[in-house]
């Protein structure tokens, strides 16, 4: 951990905790009603500061750890996710912003409370008890672990690692449609019968 | 555009209901100019196939900007359209309008479900009294239904179901074999009486007139570069530009009919989008195929000394009896979805099993508070995952850590959805009129929307929660979705009325085959014409409804009677 968490942001620009609200006057436009899907762009700028992406790497990877077969969020890019979702000129996002943003600053301070040093500098199972304590609070500290979750399992399983690891297989070209094979038929029987279908 | 004018034909629109006038007319040998408000759009070089979540901004996810995500084809458009305002009445219920602006229209990005009207759905009133008669059977658009379904591809399969026609023998493609969570749904809907046909779908599970058969990936809502699927722009333009004669021109909002001092039309006036520069093409005929309310509205802008009310409009009917269809849809957890195992249940990306209306005979003996039927569209399987995923976790639970991956993987795959598509019986107090203050970039007048659901819709769709529960708890699941609300006018984008037909110029706009009783050389083609709204989704009678007034142009032309 290199920096403190009241460091300067990406821009040079101190974010102050109170102003968030009038940086919801953003001006970077969306990306319009006729972006190119074939090769697509994000045309507006990352806001997060490397403390915050820091911190949603941290905070992320205790939520959603990897397991041996599939990476924890910070290695498949999940910080890039939230950097780029967090910054977006649209409504929904500019309000998980305001909340994010407050809530990893909690999250900091919570920590410093508890342990007297910033969330970045605990060990794995402190985090998880300074996580705790804010899950145990109510309010916009509940709302902020809720909605961070919402988001992380949304980046994460929506990755192209996240598709394998949820067990998806589709979006593959075929040709043919199969049906269902005989063991899921089966499965399906024994599953209705028992409901008396 | 000068030097070939006047064209035999000007067509406004370039949708289901446009594509498919120009491509019989440019058959029939018609010299035909199609203009669009929209861009140019080809689907060849357009379409994202075999997407990534992951290359798009916030990860496909719906924006004002893109109102059905990043992928999905419309271009321009969604609930609001940059520059082209609509108002609703202070005293109306919530309405929305879905608009594109490219060419193809929303046949790029329609669902894809294709149903056949049935003989009872041309005639409401004389069934149960409401509404009104159309002034055709359905045996009279049987032959042109065959017709489109030979051209565009449905599948299906012979069911024999009340009102439900099956099309002759080999006209349909074979259905795709249902997948897991349908055979499931299919127990549960007949234990409640139900009969469970294969969907009818504007997708090719076989090759057909040179197009290839579905891939079974990528959603039809994004198009579909191998041409799999019917759209406008994959379809029907690119072989009326074969002929020769047609000629598109883009980016041309047409705001009036232009009528001549002995009432006939010579052409239409258009504004070029990009630099506001006003146009004419003038034609022999004129066709209005922008969408039915769309092309209400240039009915009602077209104002002249014979037409001071626009064209059309001396018993005050254009822009009336406009309808939707009663969109209802319930999610809901089936846990024993969960014990399935992983498979792919992309498919033809349509559901492929449907549930018709089955309670005519109920509603026969009174048994039912709402005269009109619904059927159901359901919805689930393993389907490539989106940011919704994190809707599977309950809010208050505070699960984190290894069980949170655990709770994701055991619940993917266990959700559905049941969609009712439920009929809407016209009424007087749901209509659109030009706004006296509101205009359009361009000056011109914009339509305010009035919408009132009627009693019978909400009887309707109370029923569509009850059996939609109903079907829900007898596999052991939940509903999940949050209380029910009525739908909101016009969400559907089942788009119809506002210039029926009808049996005479008193009460009606046009006649059968869409020709306007006031003005002989100009016909409406899309769904502004239909009388009704049933529950099946309106885009393949729309087609069917235009290539039989396109027939009936051509006829008239042929005789010199335009
Ligand atoms: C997400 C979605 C799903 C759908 N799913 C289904 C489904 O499963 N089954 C079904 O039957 N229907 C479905 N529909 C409805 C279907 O798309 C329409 O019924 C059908 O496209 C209507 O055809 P149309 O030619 O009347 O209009 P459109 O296809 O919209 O074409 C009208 C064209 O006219 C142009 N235009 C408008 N105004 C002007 C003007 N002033 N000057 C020049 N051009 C103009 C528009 O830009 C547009 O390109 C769906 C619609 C949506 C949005
Ligand atoms: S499901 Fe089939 S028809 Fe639809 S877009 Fe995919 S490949 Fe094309």
């Amino acid at each position: 951990m290199d920096r403190l968490p009241e460091e300067a942001n990406a821009t040079g620009q101190r974010i102050p905790f109170k102003a968030l609200k009038t940086r919801d006057a953003i001006t970077t436009a969306g990306y319009g009603t006729d972006p190119n899907v074939i090769t697509p762009k994000t045309p507006w700028d990352p806001l997060l500061s490397r403390h915050q992406l820091k911190m949603v790497a941290a905070l992320s990877d205790i939520v959603l750890p990897g397991t041996s077969e599939f990476a924890a969020p910070s290695k498949i890019g999940i910080c890039n996710f939230f950097n780029e979702w967090l910054s977006a000129p649209y409504k929904t996002q500019q309000s998980d912003k305001d909340l994010i943003f407050q809530g990893l600053d909690l999250l900091d301070r919570e920590s410093r409370r508890l342990y007297w040093v910033g969330f970045l500098w605990l060990g794995r199972k402190r985090k998880a008890r300074v996580l705790d304590a804010v899950i145990a609070m109510s309010g916009d500290a509940r709302k902020f672990f809720a909605r961070f979750r919402y988001l992380l399992v949304g980046g994460y399983f929506t990755s192209d690692m996240g598709f394998a690891a949820i067990g998806y297989k589709g979006n593959v070209p075929l040709q043919s449609f199969a049906p269902v094979s005989a063991d899921v038929q089966q499965i399906i029987d024994d599953e209705l019968r028992q409901l008396g279908l | 555009m000068g030097a070939q004018e006047p064209f035999d034909i000007v067509i406004v629109g370039s949708g289901a209901a446009g594509g498919m006038a120009a491509y019989d007319l440019c058959k029939a040998g018609f010299r035909v100019a199609v203009l669009e408000a929209g861009r140019d759009y080809d689907p060849g070089t357009e379409t994202p196939m075999f997407i990534s979540q992951q290359k798009a901004p916030l990860r496909g996810a719906a924006t004002p900007d893109k109102n059905n995500g990043y992928y999905d084809a419309t271009v321009d458009g969604g609930t609001t359209v940059p520059g082209e305002p609509y108002t609703t009445a202070a005293d109306s219920e919530e309405f929305s309008w879905w608009r594109p602006r490219m060419l193809g229209g929303r046949t790029n990005h329609w669902g894809r479900v294709a149903l056949r009207f049935g003989p009872y759905d041309f005639k409401p009133r004389s069934r149960d009294g409401l509404g009104f008669d159309w002034p055709m059977e359905y045996d009279d658009l049987a032959p042109w239904y065959d017709r489109v379904e030979r051209l565009i591809g449905v599948t299906g399969r012979p069911e024999g179901i009340e009102n439900t026609p099956d099309p002759p023998a080999g006209v349909m493609l074979p259905p795709p074999p249902p997948r897991a969570y349908e055979i499931v749904l299919t127990r549960a809907f007949e234990k409640l009486g139900m009969r469970v046909a294969a969907i009818r779908a504007a997708i090719l599970t076989q090759p057909l007139n040179g197009r290839a058969a579905c891939l079974y990936a990528t959603a039809c809502t994004q198009g579909c570069s191998s041409r799999s699927n019917f759209q406008s722009t994959t379809v029907l333009l690119p072989e009326a530009q074969g002929t020769g004669n047609l000629t598109i021109v883009c980016n041309a909002v047409v705001h009036e009919v232009e009528i001549d001092a002995t009432g006939k039309a010579t052409g239409v006036n258009f504004v070029d989008r990009h630099t506001g520069d006003q146009g004419k093409v003038n034609a022999r005929c004129v066709i209005l195929a922008a969408g039915a309310f769309s092309s209400a509205r240039i009915l009602l802008n077209s104002k002249s000394t014979l037409f001071p009310n626009g064209i059309g409009n001396s018993q005050g009917l254009v822009g009336k009896y406009i309808m939707d269809t009663v969109e209802f849809t319930v999610r809901g957890r089936i846990p024993l979805l969960e014990r399935l195992p992983a498979r792919n249940d992309d498919g033809i990306f349509t559901p492929h099993i449907y549930v018709p209306w089955w309670l005519y005979q109920e509603q026969r003996r009174g048994e039912l508070d709402f005269p009109r039927g619904y059927h159901i569209e359901p919805r689930g399987g393993r389907r490539m995952p989106t940011m919704g995923i994190g809707g599977y976790l309950d809010a208050q639970d505070a699960t984190y850590g290894h069980g949170l991956r655990e709770q994701i993987l055991q619940k993917y795959g266990s959700y559905i959805s049941l969609s009712g598509e439920g009929e809407m019986i016209p009424n007087e107090k749901t209509f659109c009129e030009l706004d006296a203050d509101t205009k359009d970039k361009w000056g011109v007048p914009v339509l305010r929307f009035h919408w009132k659901w009627g009693e019978y819709e909400v009887n309707q769709w109370k029923h569509q929660q009850l059996i939609f529960g109903q079907v829900i708890s007898s596999l052991g699941g939940t509903v999940t979705s949050g209380p029910a609300e009525m739908p909101i006018g016009g969400a559907a984008v089942h788009e119809v009325g506002g210039a029926r037909m009808g049996m005479s110029d008193t009460d009606s706009v046009v006649d059968q085959f869409g020709q306007c009783w006031a003005v002989e050389n100009l016909f409406v083609l899309d769904g502004a014409t239909f009388v009704s709204s049933p529950d099946k989704n309106p885009t393949l009678t729309i087609l069917a409804i235009a290539s039989r007034g396109s027939a009936r142009i051509a006829e008239l032309a042929k005789r010199g009677e335009l």
